[in-house]
This record gives structure tokens, C-alpha cells and sequence, in this order.
């Protein structure tokens, strides 16, 4: 197989991890116009819950209580932490994210240590060979569904009277609320369905690595670049950014002359982000500039 | 739609927040932690160990609780302003320095116990707490016991740094014992903080090159360069001639021994076929791994007869998980190669048939065959047992912050009854060290000095896919006959 497809098939893992976690970030930008920056911690903690259920019980079961989980954390962000600074504005709402990553990564390191954890295998411990290297079914699964994530979030917010309600909600609250729509009522919806994301991802994603309160948590920056590149409120979009940067991470270490430089991977995705934020001028995400045409 | 101007400038500054994230996430591995204090001056806590005035649950053999040993030379008697203080009858100087009082003498060290390090770092605490405690219990040196305050710097340098700088503007620490975490005393090192503050570092791991020309600093192993230079001509003389490398290019012990490796490979006259370094802490090598391989001739490794991987712990593990060592069932011609970090009994056990061969190494004895029957291995088994009966005593990093400590023992038991920091700089810039854990030390006045250029290579056993244990790979002591060339 050529060495350039083989790259690209080995960067399936890095792309559906982004993918998953950046449809999370999106989601919540959506919904209420915050930038997430604790989404990297709602994807660790419910991993925790996985772990801890999947002493007890299977492995889907203990799936299915770290949805749960996930959903639960995310209305309780909102409630607690979103929805009281809303009145200072989306900075001081995003600061408080901040917050809340700090204080979950304190909660998980206290209650499960900070060594690293085997977390429970969702898909059967396959490898296969592809090229020189070689991929686990967990990371194919990973990717396959980051995909249809991707496909039922996109259908959610074209098709459903749901994702209409969330888009109008979050873009004019008051407009939103003169038709019958409950702006509180939807911001919360979106920061559940943002958990059920991020706790999914969290557990795929440490089931093909391990699980850390740190390290897991921190996973998610990648994503940011790639929701930023995406336009923030735009699902394709943040396939299609989520994609760049797994390629970028993946594929740029590799290239001759310029991969063994420290830091390159970085370096490229902060140049295309600044290059991308310039390009947009004024405005930050996608509708933004759609708005203002 | 209109944009209001409280989201668009919210937007700016979260945008500004995310493009520093994606900078930064370059170093995530190595970001701060919340764990400040790990331990101050009380005895490491070990579920598996006996309590206090308990039996120890391996027992010690004879004389492993015994007097530490008083070396030929010693001053047990000095003269201060016309009075005689003499440590056989309890009589000392008192506060004779900063961090010294009568009863107790005072050090720190920066420990990893969070951080991509802590899988080979985190059990030398108890290699030191093993000696610590031992003088301890039997009245400390000359009547003074020895108190050391750790706290974790996560094996970040600029974090050591400032929590060193804290330590030496406190007044209250003689120096600093053994210091595990080698990133984070080299912080401390580089922007001369230790120098200019003429504060000891006593017994560190000697994994960098600058613990060799720092005046202030004592290292007892061999540093991260030299077990490379060991291993590259050691490869050399069993045939190989084509060359592969995997290498962390985040931390210093992968930059310094990369460039050591290639240049000994250079002086030998080999090929580096395949030269790869990686970031650790990523979450997948898959694209690096392709490449890598791909440059050996592939999972046969038909380019490469020796394949050395410079890597800590987490990250070796995640790029063997990738495939890159192969399949487990091919390997180089010659084998594998990895230097200390890797010689740590959790990583053999993830690894399992893709290591079975590879060759670690270390500078001191480890108490497996042939060596576990000399009585100085068993006594630092037994004493490592009794602090913590599951810390990893094959680990170099272990043995060496209990050989580290027994330096630092010896040192001040040769300064007798008013240890200063001036005298004790006298007293190790002239010492032989011999511990019966590792070949003879020779410490000097000169920089760079280099007291222990050895080390000795163990084989990682596995059978049915899984690690059984480490056996002598009959090398001996193999010196570093380039020791001092490549420094980064």
C-alpha cells in the first residue's frame, strides 16, 4: 500500500478521538455559546465512573452508567457554574469552565489516584496490521463512532425540532423565547447531550490508552483547534478541522526535514489557527460570519 | 443575525485562550500538578509494611539493621574555638551551619510521584527513605538525625526550580539528598541557582550531563549519555552495524543520549538507518511507528540489527502497543536495547513478548542472580523492604537513591561533629566511594567529573507472551570509554 495512505489510515485513532471531542465543544457552543474549556475533564471523570461500574457489573452496563454520568455532569456544570455567571458574559462563563477542569482533575486524583488505571475494553483486544504499523480494534471503533456521532448530530440539528430549538435559542434567546422556546430548558439539553459526547469519548478513548486524571483530561486540547479551524458552531466543520489535526499530528512528525523538529505539530496548528481566526476578521465562529454578510 | 459585542469580545478571549492551549499542549505532559507537599520528614507510608516495631514482612538478613559503616578516615573529634566536640560521646557542634541544629540536619529533595516520569521515578523515595530511616533508628550521624522534606515537581525543570529556589531562600536545608527528579534539579542547575547558592546536591541518579560539571553536585550512576555510548559500542561488538533509534525529543535524557548514540555509532564506523523521535505523552505513534519500521526494512527488520529505544516508560508502552517493535514473533538481528528508565519490572510486564531479549541497563547490582547473594545487595533488599515491600528493587532509579543516600551518610559521618557546606564539598570532592552495590566511585575537584562510567546489561524474559523475569546478560562492567564526548 502506498506509504501516504497507509499515514492517513494510522491517524483513524488521533481523528476519532478529535472528532468526538470537538463535536462535544461544538455542541456546547451551539447551545449556549460558551467555550468549554472543562470538556477535557467531563470526558475523563465519567472514564472513572466506567471503571469503578465495570468492577461490579459488564462492561455495558458500566457503559451505560457513564452516559448517564456524563449527562448528569454536564446539566450540572450548566445549573451550578454557566447558568449563574451567564449575567457577566461568555468570558466569565468560560472562566468558570476553567474552574471546573481544575476542580474535577482534584475530585478524580483524589478519589482514584493518579496512576494510571487499565479502563474496562469496550471492543474486543484485535489488532491489525496496517503498513509497518499496526491499529486495535479499539481505535477503528473509536473512529467509527466519532462518525456516527458526527452523522446523528448534524441529522439532530437539520431535522429535529430540537436542534432548530437549540440553534434559536442560543443565537437570540429572547426572539427564541417570544415563539415558545425555553432558553434554560435548551441550554441544558445541549450541555447533557455535550456530556454524553464527552463521556463517550472519554471511555473509548481510555480503553486504547489508560486511564489518567491528567493526562486524559488534557487529551481534548487538540480539539479545540480543531473546532476553532471548524468555525465553533459548525458540526461538518468540526469533522473536517478534527480530521486536519489528526493529520497534522500524525502525519507531520513523519515528514522528512522538518518532523523531527520539537513542538512542530503545534507550531503548524497554532499558524493555521491564527491563520483561519485572520481570515475570518472580526467575526469567530462560522455563523458569526455568515450573520454578517 | 446580529452578534452582540459581549459575545464577539467573550469569543476573542476564549479564541486567544484556545490558540495559547494548542501551543502549550505541547508540554502537556508536563504541566503542574495539585499535589504540593508529598511528604514531609515522616516515614513513607507502605500498606504492605509492617508497622512500627512489627516485623518487617521479608526478613532482614543478619546485620542488615547494623551500624552504617564509619569509613577509614573519619573525624569524629573536631576542635571549634578551643572545645572539643567528639561524636563517640554524643557530644556535636550544634547549628554549625545552615539547616544543621544539634539534634537534626535538615535536606529536601524534589521527588516525581505525578508526570510521564513517574512510572521509573516515583519508588526512589523509598530508596532513600530505606537509608533515612536505618541511620535514623540507630541515633543518625553524630547524634543529629536526618530529616528530609519532599515534595513533587512532576519532573518539570522550571517547577523544580522554583521549588528548589523556595528551599535555598527559606534558610532552613543543609542541601538537597539524592533529588530523583533529574529534570527538576536540572532547572535548579542550569540557571546556576545551586552554584550561586553553594548548595550541596548530594547523591543524585547522575541521569544528565550537567550533574557532572555543576561543582555543587555529587551523582553516583551513570548518566543517560554514557549508558548510551555503553550500549551502541556493546551492539557494535555483537555484530551490529545498521542502527535504529526511537527517542523522547521532550526531555533531556532523550536529547542528551540520542546525540550520544549517534555519536557513537559515527566514531564506529555504523549506519543509522532508522531515526525517530517522538513527543511523549501522545496518545498514538501509529504514523511515527509506520515510519520507523518502514526505515528498518520493516517487522522483519531487515536494516536494522539493533534497535535502541530511548523512552520512558508510558511512552515506550504506547509505542510498542503501536507496533513499534514489531510483531512480537521478528526482531534485529541483534536485539534491543534500553537505557535505565526502562529497567522497571510494570513496563517488562506491559511489554511482554515484543521485550523479550531486550537488554537494560544499569550501573549497580540489582538484587537478582548472580548479584542478590552479596551481602551488600541483600541488606539494600531487606532495608527496601522494610520501608515498602512493593517497590520495584531491580530499578536502577531506586538503587541509586539508596546508594545516592549512603554517599550522603558517609560524607557527613567523615565531617564528624560541625558539618558545613564548605567541609562537606572538602570532604566528597576527595572521596572514594564503595558500597558494595556498584564498582568503586572516585569523586574530584575537577569539572566535569565522572565517578561512575559503568554499567551492566540484564536480558527482559518472556515466554507464552508474557514477562518472567530479568536475567544476567554476563556483560560485567562495561566502562564508557567516550565518557564526556556528545554533551548536548
Amino acid at each position: 500500500m502506498n506509504d501516504f495512505f497507509v499515514n492517513i489510515i494510522l491517524t483513524m485513532p488521533l481523528v476519532g478521538a478529535y472528532t468526538m471531542f470537538a463535536l462535544g465543544i461544538v455542541f456546547i457552543y451551539r447551545g449556549s455559546k460558551v467555550l468549554n474549556l472543562a470538556h477535557g475533564a467531563m470526558a475523563m471523570f465519567p472514564a472513572y465512573v466506567a471503571y469503578s461500574a465495570a468492577q461490579r457489573t459488564s462492561v455495558f452496563v458500566a457503559l451505560a452508567v457513564a452516559l448517564v454520568a456524563g449527562a448528569l455532569l454536564g446539566l450540572g456544570v450548566e445549573r451550578i457554574v454557566v447558568r449563574r455567571l451567564r449575567p457577566s458574559g461568555p468570558t466569565a462563563q468560560t472562566v468558570g469552565t476553567v474552574a471546573v477542569l481544575g476542580l474535577l482533575i482534584a475530585i478524580a486524583a483524589r478519589l482514584w489516584g493518579t496512576t494510571p488505571l487499565l479502563a474496562p475494553q469496550i471492543f474486543p483486544k484485535q489488532i491489525y496490521q496496517v503498513g509497518n504499523a499496526t491499529l486495535q480494534l479499539g481505535s477503528v471503533g473509536l473512529f467509527a463512532v466519532a462518525l456516527a456521532a458526527a452523522a446523528a448530530f448534524i441529522a439532530l440539528f437539520k431535522y429535529t425540532d430540537l436542534g432548530l430549538a437549540l440553534r434559536a435559542s442560543a443565537n437570540n434567546p429572547r426572539a427564541a423565547g417570544l415563539v415558545g422556546i425555553d432558553p434554560e430548558k435548551t441550554t441544558a439539553v445541549a450541555w447533557a447531550f455535550a456530556g454524553v459526547l464527552a463521556a463517550l469519548g472519554g471511555v473509548l478513548l481510555a480503553a486504547t490508552t489508560n486511564l489518567h486524571p491528567y493526562t486524559l483530561s488534557l487529551e481534548v486540547l487538540p480539539a479545540f483547534v480543531a473546532a476553532l479551524l471548524g468555525g465553533l458552531d459548525d458540526v461538518k466543520g468540526a469533522v473536517i478541522g478534527s480530521i486536519f489535526v489528526g493529520m497534522v499530528i500524525g502525519i507531520v512528525p513523519t515528514l522528512p526535514v522538518i518532523g523531527s523538529t520539537v513542538g512542530i505539530q503545534q507550531a503548524v496548528l497554532g499558524l493555521v489557527a491564527v491563520v483561519v481566526m485572520g481570515l475570518r476578521g472580526q467575526r469567530f465562529s462560522a455563523s458569526d460570519v455568515r450573520s454578517g454578510l | 443575525m446580529s452578534r452582540t459585542p459581549s459575545s464577539g469580545s467573550g469569543a476573542w478571549a476564549a479564541a486567544g485562550i484556545v490558540i495559547a492551549i494548542s501551543l502549550l499542549s505541547a508540554f502537556t505532559a508536563r504541566l503542574p500538578t495539585v499535589e504540593p507537599v508529598v511528604n514531609a520528614s515522616a516515614p513513607v507510608a507502605d500498606p504492605g509494611a509492617a508497622p512500627a516495631g512489627g516485623e518487617a514482612p521479608v526478613a532482614a538478613p543478619a546485620g542488615s539493621d547494623g551500624p552504617v559503616p564509619v569509613p577509614a578516615g573519619s573525624a569524629p573529634v573536631t576542635t571549634v574555638g578551643g572545645k572539643v566536640y567528639d561524636c563517640a560521646k554524643g557530644h556535636n557542634a550544634g547549628a554549625t551551619d545552615v539547616g544543621v541544629t544539634a539534634k537534626e540536619i535538615r535536606f529536601a529533595a524534589t521527588v516525581v510521584k505525578t508526570g510521564i516520569a513517574k512510572d521509573f521515578l516515583a519508588d526512589a523515595q523509598f530508596g532513600m527513605e530505606a537509608v533515612r530511616q536505618k541511620v535514623n533508628r540507630q541515633g543518625g550521624v553524630c547524634g543529629r538525625t536526618i530529616q528530609i522534606t519532599y515534595q513533587d515537581d512532576g519532573w518539570e525543570p522550571a517547577r523544580g526550580q522554583r521549588i528548589i529556589e523556595g528551599w535555598i531562600q527559606s534558610k532552613k536545608f543543609f542541601g538537597l539528598a539524592v533529588n530523583p527528579s533529574s529534570e527538576g534539579v536540572r532547572g535548579a542547575i542550569d540557571s546556576h541557582v545551586i552554584r550561586d547558592a553553594k548548595f550541596p546536591v548530594i547523591g543524585s541518579d547522575g541521569q544528565l550531563i550537567d550533574q557532572y560539571q555543576d561543582p555543587w553536585v555529587w551523582p553516583v550512576a551513570t548518566s543517560t549519555a554514557s549508558v548510551m555510548h555503553i550500549m551502541a559500542r556493546h551492539a557494535w561488538q555483537q555484530g551490529a552495524r545498521r542502527f535504529g533509534i526511537v527517542w523522547d525529543q521532550n526531555y533531556r535524557f532523550g536529547v542528551e543520549g540520542h546525540k550520544a548514540f549517534l555519536g557513537s555509532i559515527k566514531r564506529l564506523g555504523g549506519t543509522v538507518t532508522s531515526d525517530v523521535g517522538v513527543q511523549g505523552g501522545q496518545q498514538s505513534y501509529s504514523n511515527q511507528v509506520n515510519d520507523f519500521i518502514g526505515s528498518c526494512g520493516g517487522t522483519s527488520f531487515a536494516r536494522c540489527d539493533f534497535v535502541a529505544m530511548l523512552l520512558e516508560p508510558a511512552t515506550a508502552t504506547r509505542w510498542v502497543g503501536d507496533g513499534g517493535l514489531g510483531n512480537g514473533n521478528q526482531r534485529p538481528r541483534v536485539g534491543i536495547g534500553a537505557p535505565q528508565p526502562l529497567f522497571v519490572d510494570a513496563f517488562a510486564r506491559d511489554c511482554g513478548k515484543y521485550c523479550d531479549g531486550m537488554l537494560v541497563w544499569t550501573s549497580f547490582k540489582p538484587p537478582l542472580d548472580p548479584f542478590d547473594k552479596e551481602p551488600a545487595v541483600a541488606t539494600y533488599l531487606a532495608d527496601l523492604r522494610r520501608v515498602n515491600s512493593k517497590a520495584d528493587a531491580n530499578n536502577p532509579h531506586v538503587q541509586g537513591a539508596y546508594i545516592g543516600m549512603q554517599l550522603l551518610v558517609e560524607a557527613l559521618t567523615r565531617l564528624g561533629p560541625a558539618p558545613t557546606r564548605l567541609g562537606i564539598k572538602a570532604v566528597l570532592d576527595t572521596m572514594t566511594f564503595e558500597t558494595g552495590l556498584a564498582p568503586p566511585m572516585r569523586f574530584s575537584k575537577g569539572r566535569p567529573q565522572f565517578p561512575n562510567v559503568k554499567a551492566q546489561a540484564f536480558a527482559s524474559l518472556a515466554q507464552t507472551g508474557s514477562f518472567q523475569g530479568w536475567r544476567y546478560a554476563n556483560s560485567g562492567f562495561i566502562d564508557d570509554v567516550d565518557a564526556g564526548k556528545d554533551a548536548a
